[in-house]
């Protein structure tokens, strides 16, 4: 009763989204040989508790000229589970053309589902660290998802300059 | 009567998220050449999903990926997404529906990478469908997404590939969100 005499209807429109925070990289970069790398990386604040809400990373990187087939992708917040076979690998993967060069277009999805259900230890609210980047679970070294990230004009003149977005979405439970 | 009294609507503004089902996959599993209808599920087949609200207050929008290896046919083998089975075009009996969709399951879904056998390569799959049109009530309902083709043929050979495929693989996992969003 006490609700009603104070203005709160009895049951409003029950919206899950919290917020959402958005990034952008439009710096064409080389991406380094390496057993493991952070490609993108940004903070962003977690409003509520491992328990109360959960983060969908949901993005697409750009990239040109193959380099390796496999090499462990993955896209986190701090506090992940960095061993083997965990869920930081699981709904991101990239794929493209098989060629050594510039007109070679490679498409990096992210839509990672982050819940307690599997990765709790990463969702704490505060200021939060997101990454996107790859680690190969054999240790093998001199490996990266493609050469160049945000490939522009220098890659194919036919390109402009393209760019990433990650949107980090908050939902809660 | 307190609300009308103190000025708030008796019903609040609509819009926003009202439930989303998320849906997880980490199984490796190797895909199978079918032709016609059968092949419909095979990369989701028959999730279930409660959606709240009757088709006049809200819709249901799919987003997601998937991950595979291997481009073993060419690259458009009729992929399709629908929810209840919806929209296979003639008819809806795995057995002899048309070879292609025609209706509304069509599209939704998207693959690209390298147009080979090759487990080497990397196949991705990205889900982004809205059922604005369809007449979807309350309660339960499944989600399929896979392919209707008029050969036997596949979009890929394994999906979500580990490193039983190749050593440099940690587990991979495809990741859908099922949205009830309102009208």
């Amino acid at each position: 009763m006490a609700r009603k005499l104070i203005n709160v209807p009895d049951s409003g429109p029950s919206d899950k989204l919290v917020k959402v925070t958005t990034f952008r990289n439009n710096t064409r970069t080389n991406l380094s040989d390496s057993s493991s790398s952070v490609i993108w990386s940004a903070q962003f604040v977690k409003e509520y508790d491992a328990n109360t809400s959960w983060i969908l990373m949901e993005g697409m990187l750009p990239g040109t000229n193959n380099y390796s087939d496999q090499c462990g992708v993955y896209a986190m917040l701090d506090g992940a589970n960095t061993n083997n076979d965990t869920p930081r690998h699981q709904g991101i993967h990239y794929s493209g053309a098989n060629a050594d060069e510039g007109w070679a277009r490679f498409i990096m999805y992210v839509h990672r589902i982050i819940d307690n259900t599997d990765s709790t230890q990463e969702l704490s609210a505060g200021t939060r660290t997101w990454s996107v980047g790859w680690s190969t679970r054999s240790g093998s070294s001199g490996d990266k998802p493609f050469e160049v990230w945000n490939p522009n004009a220098s890659d194919d003149g036919r390109n402009q300059q393209y760019g990433s977005l990650m949107s980090i979405y908050e939902y809660l439970y | 009567m307190a609300r009308q009294l103190f000025n708030f609507p008796v019903e609040a503004a609509g819009g926003g998220i009202i439930n989303i089902t998320k849906y997880k996959d980490s199984t490796r599993r190797q895909l199978t050449s079918t032709s016609g209808a059968n092949g419909r599920g095979e990369l989701v087949n028959n999730f279930t999903f409660t959606k709240q609200k009757d088709n006049a207050d809200s819709y249901i929008l799919v987003t997601g990926v998937m991950g595979a290896l291997g481009m073993p046919n060419y690259p458009h083998i009729g992929m399709c997404c629908t929810i209840d089975q919806i929209g296979y075009g003639q008819t809806t009996t795995s057995s002899s529906a048309p070879g292609h969709p025609q209706g509304m399951a069509g599209g939704g879904i998207y693959y690209c990478g390298v147009d080979t056998g090759s487990n080497n390569e990397r196949t991705t799959f990205i889900i982004q469908k809205s059922f604005k049109e369809f007449i979807l009530n309350a309660g339960n309902h499944r989600l399929d997404i896979g392919w209707n083709a008029n050969t036997g043929v596949r979009p890929a050979t394994w999906l979500n590939p580990n490193s039983s495929n190749q050593s440099r693989h940690h587990q991979t996992g495809s990741h859908i969100l099922v949205y009830e969003i309102t009208r």
